[in-house]
């Protein structure tokens, strides 16, 4: 075995210059990490750490039924048992199968047919991404009026024509379809808006050899629209999944989760579980963390997916 | 000189610093409706520091849904406001409101009216101060009815018979819909004390005094009811539909609410309007509802509190407050309040009569702190079952099962 002579290379000091350089970064990254604990990991730990007892939302020393009281994973198991939980989940599940790929279809639509950078188009493309500037919250209150059965604008149209009011938010399954077209309407101007940009990074001398080789639009747009606008559609499929999961302020304002149940989805059922039963924030903390690892899983599943395509 | 200056600034500085001591500005949480009432109840404010010109007021106004979720941020926090306006006192703020009992002594409850006066009693506590009273009834729009020919009778009807007549009225008057009804638990339970069923015992040991098979057949009525004379979906518990803007629009013949519309309709309606009598069931009820104002024992202002709660629950500033908001007073002792108008007047005294004929339940349902728990439960009971989602039976045993929780959940 050889055995070298030389003499191992000093450790060098840590000097206070040396020290600084390496320190230096992690003093810049501080506020964004105390930040990201403060506002996003320690609520999110504390909600995990929620879901193991019973309790109420507050816990009031003074108040004994509002105390702690440690039930391990109980509450999780509740959670098959509990029949709101369960339907306002697979709801929730319903709405994002339907609505997601609904919302990229017009958001797909409206890019494509608005892209190119002329006045008039930008003009447009600024009109219909105002609804993406209002509150989900107001666009619910303005569709509850115009569908309104008995004093909805839209009726009163139909009426004019002979036509019988529609129960647009007092039947089950129209209401759930008018859920659908107002989260459309309010996010697809915002979506819109990044296919756009996607859409203009595309080189333009793609399309010029495929018009010389007499490729038709329809082939130009699935070979190579679609494909260059991967990392684009992925933002915008990633980010409605999360948005209809957490589908709420929409909800209460158009529908309040009418009629009866019919609407009410999962941030709904978390939020009457927590704020409106006695003594069940445990139970709704249980909830939240379920939505937590579906939206978790889903969205590490849809980024490698995105890796792996070419 | 410069000995004089130094003193004067001195004794500047010191009254600058001492004065906030002497004086109080009480954070005040209140719910009203719209600018209009703000503006009254400021003016009501201004009044008091007029005679106390020490205490002053810092007015937050909440939307009343959102009271609820105040009381657990305050309990959370632990930071009260000074006195707050509010319909129950759930349990998470009670360890924290001033007893009356302790102030002003036990007998001081007795001189408001009885139901409303049990809600503030916990135990030997009061916990809050009665401000004013609500009673559930209808309204009726009179030109329609003097169009159609049809009277309202004077000495009350049932059910039975109110309703093809509201729908005669409907027909002759050409208005859309005979009946109206805000879809609230509240309003709803209304109908089932109209037939004799409640959700509470009315004394102590508190159980759960439900005749799920009368509730049930109460229920289908109400939906067979709203079906056949209330605009289509109405209490499906999505329907945008404002009830109250459909009768002030005159687009309802009859109008169940409660008292606190007197002084909305004695300013917007363009017609002439009636309140009561409400049509009976095997028993004629109203619902006994109203406002306390509660005190925090936390407040670092607490004798100007106590001192401003008791003044704004005095006979004569309750006479007041009534005639302002038209409102029923709380204090028995309250002066005849003069109301606007003969109409208000007359709607007045109708709803405190029909308060009057109430069976005991009527009140003493309200006011458990159990029924806080419960309200929901009803809600979702009587609009799922109406949109045909469940069954009266699965609705009634919800709202039963809601109950026995709260029972068991203690206060």
């Amino acid at each position: 075995m050889a055995i070298s002579n030389r003499e191992p290379a000093p450790v060098a000091g840590w000097t206070p210059g040396r020290l600084g350089r390496v320190a230096w970064p992690y003093l810049l990254l501080l506020p964004t990490v105390a930040l990201l604990f403060v506002f996003t990991l320690y609520p999110l730990i504390q909600g995990l750490w929620m879901s193991l007892f019973t309790r109420g939302i507050v816990v009031v020393p003074q108040v004994e039924s509002t105390h702690p009281v440690f039930v391990g994973f109980d509450n999780f198991l509740h959670l098959l048992d509990d029949k709101n939980f369960t339907t306002s989940l697979f709801k929730t599940i319903g709405f994002v199968v339907v609505a997601v790929p609904l919302q990229l279809a017009v958001s797909l639509g409206l890019a494509v047919l608005l892209a190119p950078q002329t006045r008039f188009y930008a003009f447009v493309r600024t009109i219909v991404f105002f609804p993406s500037m209002i509150s989900m919250l107001i666009i619910g209150v303005i569709w509850a009026w115009l569908f309104g059965r008995n004093s909805g604008l839209i009726n009163y149209v139909l009426s004019l024509f002979g036509i019988e009011g529609v129960p647009w938010l007092e039947n089950e399954v129209l209401a759930q379809i008018a859920v659908v077209i107002v989260w459309v309407w309010g996010g697809a101007g915002f979506n819109m808006m990044i296919l756009v940009a996607g859409l203009t990074s595309i080189p333009k001398d793609l399309y010029e050899a495929a018009a010389i080789d007499n490729t038709s639009k329809w082939r130009q747009f699935t070979h190579i629209t679609l494909p260059l606008l991967q990392p684009s559609i992925m933002v915008v499929v990633v980010l409605g999944i999360i948005e209809a999961f957490k589908v709420y302020e929409l909800v209460v304002s158009l529908t309040t989760g009418g009629p009866g149940r019919a609407t009410v989805y999962l941030i709904q059922n978390i939020y009457e579980t927590a704020f409106r039963t006695v003594n069940q924030a445990g139970m709704a903390a249980a909830q939240s963390a379920v939505l937590f690892v579906i939206l978790m899983v889903l969205t590490i599943l849809q980024l490698r997916f995105a890796r792996k395509r070419p | 000189m410069k000995l004089m200056k130094v003193g004067a600034i001195a004794l500047a500085l010191s009254t600058a610093m001492l004065s906030p001591v002497f004086a109080a500005e009480l954070k005040l949480m209140w719910y009203v409706d719209g600018d209009e009432q703000e503006a009254k109840l400021r003016a009501i404010l201004d009044q008091y520091t007029a005679a106390n010109p020490a205490t002053t007021f810092d007015l937050q106004i909440v939307p009343y849904e959102s009271t609820g979720t105040k009381f657990q941020q305050f309990a959370a926090s632990g930071l009260f406001p000074d006195v707050t306006l509010s319909s129950s006192m759930p349990p998470i703020i009670r360890p924290f409101l001033v007893d009356w009992a302790e102030v002003n002594g036990p007998e001081w409850i007795d001189q408001f009216v009885a139901g409303w006066a049990d809600g503030a009693k916990l135990d030997d506590k009061v916990i809050a101060a009665p401000l004013d009273v609500t009673a559930v009834g209808i309204y009726y729009n009179a030109d329609a009815f003097a169009k159609a020919g049809v009277e309202i009778p004077a000495d009350g009807w049932t059910w039975d018979e109110a309703l093809p007549k509201f729908k005669e009225v409907a027909d002759k008057a050409g208005i859309r819909f005979p009946l109206v009804w805000d879809v609230s638990a509240h309003r709803f339970l209304t109908y089932e004390f109209q037939y004799g069923n409640h959700v509470f015992s009315e004394d102590e040991p508190l159980t759960v005094a439900m005749d799920d098979a009368a509730w049930e057949k109460t229920m289908d009525q109400f939906i067979a009811m709203a079906n056949e004379y209330m605009p289509p979906g109405l209490w499906s518990g999505a329907s945008s539909d404002s009830p109250v803007d459909m009768f002030i629009n005159q687009q309802a013949v009859a109008y169940m609410s409660g008292s606190w519309q007197i002084g909305n309709f004695n300013d917007n309606a363009k017609f002439k309007w009636v309140a009561g009598p409400t049509p009976k069931g095997t028993v004629a009820s109203s619902n006994v509802g109203g406002n306390y104002l509660l005190a925090f024992n936390t407040s670092p202002n607490l004798q100007e509190s106590i001192a401003f709660v008791n003044w704004m629950t005095s006979p004569e500033i309750q006479a007041e407050y009534a005639k302002t908001f038209g409102l029923l007073p709380a204090n028995k002792n309250a002066p005849a309040v003069e109301y606007a108008t003969e109409d208000a007047q007359k709607a007045v005294v109708g709803f405190q009569k029909e308060l009057d004929l109430s069976p005991r339940y009527a009140a003493t349902d309200q006011a458990w702190p159990e029924m806080q728990a419960t309200w929901d439960s009803i809600k979702a009971g009587i609009t799922q079952a109406y949109a045909g989602q469940i069954s009266t039976k699965d609705a009634v045993a919800g709202i039963r099962a809601a109950a026995e929780a709260a029972i068991a959940a203690g206060r």
